[in-house]
């Protein structure tokens, strides 16, 4: 079993993108938001994206070894 | 089509980094078939050697072709063209003896079956003449063209250093992965675990060389720009390279990303995924156009004598500059910045674990287990690497002017490259639980840690030193 499952990765990535698209809609001038909270949004959003990506590479790749251990 | 050589001096300027940069490459992975006596591995690096041979001879027709085709040309000096010929003449005599003796012992092998350490001394003798001949040719070579080398230091805002280093950095890359690619065809065909292994280790090392390529290129460019006699220079040529040389440095890293993952599943496995040899192959493939487009872009910035199109005109008519006044932007520039911290932060945190163990400050796990975090560490290479180069872009003036600058990008490959050995080292890997690592792991543990503490201070300290 995966740490976490594909569905609440689905929504942990979809709640970073909302993240990141409420910051653009700020700074392209489709709603108003302070150029902190353009940033905050956009660092956590990103962040997320990022560092997520990187654990599930990283569970995928011991996986793999792991399975072939045990076969 | 344009790629094509249609000029004696541009086909010599191509053919001539073979039997240099490729040379030192090859000869560097048939002293690795030697200390692993892999017998496939050297009978490439042999027909690999005999090819370059071959090659010495479109190198001294071209070169001579050159010779008459600039002769009128004000630009070259002609004893300079004689010197740099006279060497030329010894170093291609000597690639010659080394290609024909490595020919010869793969002639000889079809019959008797093995390989001759009389022949091998051979091509080991005259290869590393050649390489210490060719080695003092292309530096003279260099010097025929790029007179800005010669320019006054002290009238300079950017060091010529940065040119000079990027033009014999960026043939590795080039010259590498072009070669790379003929290994690592010849191992999947030979199905030669061994040389497949070398392959994604040279993948791996050209990934890593493409930042400090890119780095040195984009301080190359306000070398050039602090200079405005040079009416020969455009912006917009130099724009149009560095818009390909951003898409070969992400090609470049996605290979070697991919190849490192192999290399450190291997090491559990002890077989390679076909699916993911396929993709290197791919990637690299990919690569390799991106990387013939950008070498072609660069030869034209600074070569006029090898210009048959004209150079493009319109500076903002590529994505470079768009990307450098969007990212100095605080709002684009800081959400990157804040990766390139977790990149560090990843990348610190796994060499620090992993090096403790190596000094045997850990002893109670095998290194196997250690070994485990790494992937850790590269993908925060490769985050540092795409957000690094962003950054960079957000004011590359300031940041290659910068006193720490150097330091950070020095240390940069030699950190990343010791790491590889980590993922290489038999009898390290082996290390058990309660055991030492070998003596040569902790010295290249010693230089991974200084190399990274290195990198991390110097870009910390960029702002205020």
């Amino acid at each position: 079993m995966p740490v976490m499952s594909g569905r609440t990765t689905a929504i942990v990535m979809a709640l970073a993108l909302v993240l990141i698209a409420i910051s653009y809609a700020g700074i392209f001038g489709y709603m108003t938001l302070s150029t902190q909270l353009q940033l905050l949004f956009q660092v956590i959003g990103i962040a997320i994206i990022v560092l997520g990506a990187c654990c599930k590479c990283f569970e995928a790749l011991n996986k793999s070894v792991d399975q072939a251990d045990q076969s | 089509m344009h790629l094509i050589p249609q000029t004696w001096a541009h086909l010599h300027m191509l053919v001539s980094v073979f039997p240099s940069v490729g040379l030192l490459i090859v000869m560097g992975v048939y002293v690795s078939a030697l200390s692993t006596n892999n017998e496939g591995m050297k009978r490439v690096c042999l027909a690999l050697i005999g090819a370059l041979g071959v090659l010495a001879i479109p190198t001294y027709i071209s070169g001579i072709g050159s010779q008459g085709q600039v002769a009128n040309n004000p630009r070259f000096s002609p004893a300079a063209i004689a010197t740099h010929l006279n060497i030329s003449y010894a170093a291609l005599a000597a690639l010659a003896v080394a290609g024909a003796a490595a020919l010869y012992e793969l002639w000889q092998y079809r019959s008797t079956g093995y390989l001759t350490k009389l022949g091998r001394n051979i091509v080991l003798g005259a290869g590393g003449v050649t390489l210490v001949l060719m080695a003092i040719v292309g530096e003279l070579g260099w010097e025929l063209d790029h007179q800005e080398l010669f320019l006054d230091p002290a009238k300079q805002m950017t060091s010529q250093y940065w040119s000079h280093v990027h033009m014999i950095l960026n043939h590795f890359p080039t010259v590498g992965i072009t070669l790379t690619l003929v290994l690592f065809v010849s191992a999947l065909v030979m199905k030669n675990d061994g040389m497949k292994r070398v392959s994604l280790t040279l993948f791996a090392i050209f990934g890593i060389l493409g930042a400090p390529t890119y780095v040195t290129g984009a301080a190359a460019m306000w070398a050039l720009k602090d200079f405005t006699q040079y009416g020969t220079i455009s912006q917009a040529a130099i724009n149009a390279h560095r818009d390909m040389a951003l898409l070969s440095l992400f090609g470049l890293g996605f290979t070697g990303v991919v190849a490192y993952f192999e290399l450190w599943r291997y090491r559990y496995l002890k077989r390679f995924s076909d699916t993911m040899l396929y993709l290197v192959l791919t990637s690299a493939v990919v690569t390799f156009a991106f990387m013939a487009e950008t070498g072609h872009r660069g030869g034209q910035i600074n070569h006029p004598e090898i210009r048959i199109d004209p150079l493009p005109v319109d500076a903002n008519a590529f994505w470079s500059p768009h990307i450098e006044s969007l990212i100095n932007n605080v709002i684009w520039f800081v959400p990157w910045q804040t990766v390139h911290f977790f990149g560090y932060s990843l990348v610190f945190g796994t060499v620090l674990a992993v090096v403790l163990r190596i000094f045997g400050f850990w002893k109670s796990v095998p290194f196997s287990a250690v070994h485990r975090l790494l992937p850790l560490g590269v993908m925060g290479v490769t985050m540092n690497i795409f957000t690094g180069m962003l950054m960079l872009m957000a004011d590359t003036f300031r940041y290659v002017n910068e006193v720490t600058f150097v330091p950070k990008m020095f240390m940069l490959p030699i950190g990343a490259i010791a790491v590889l050995y980590f993922s290489l080292s038999d009898s390290l890997f082996q290390t058990k639980a309660g055991e030492d690592a070998p003596a040569t792991a902790k010295w290249v543990a010693a230089l991974v840690l200084i190399a990274w503490t290195t990198v991390i201070m110097g870009g910390r300290l960029l702002p205020y030193v």
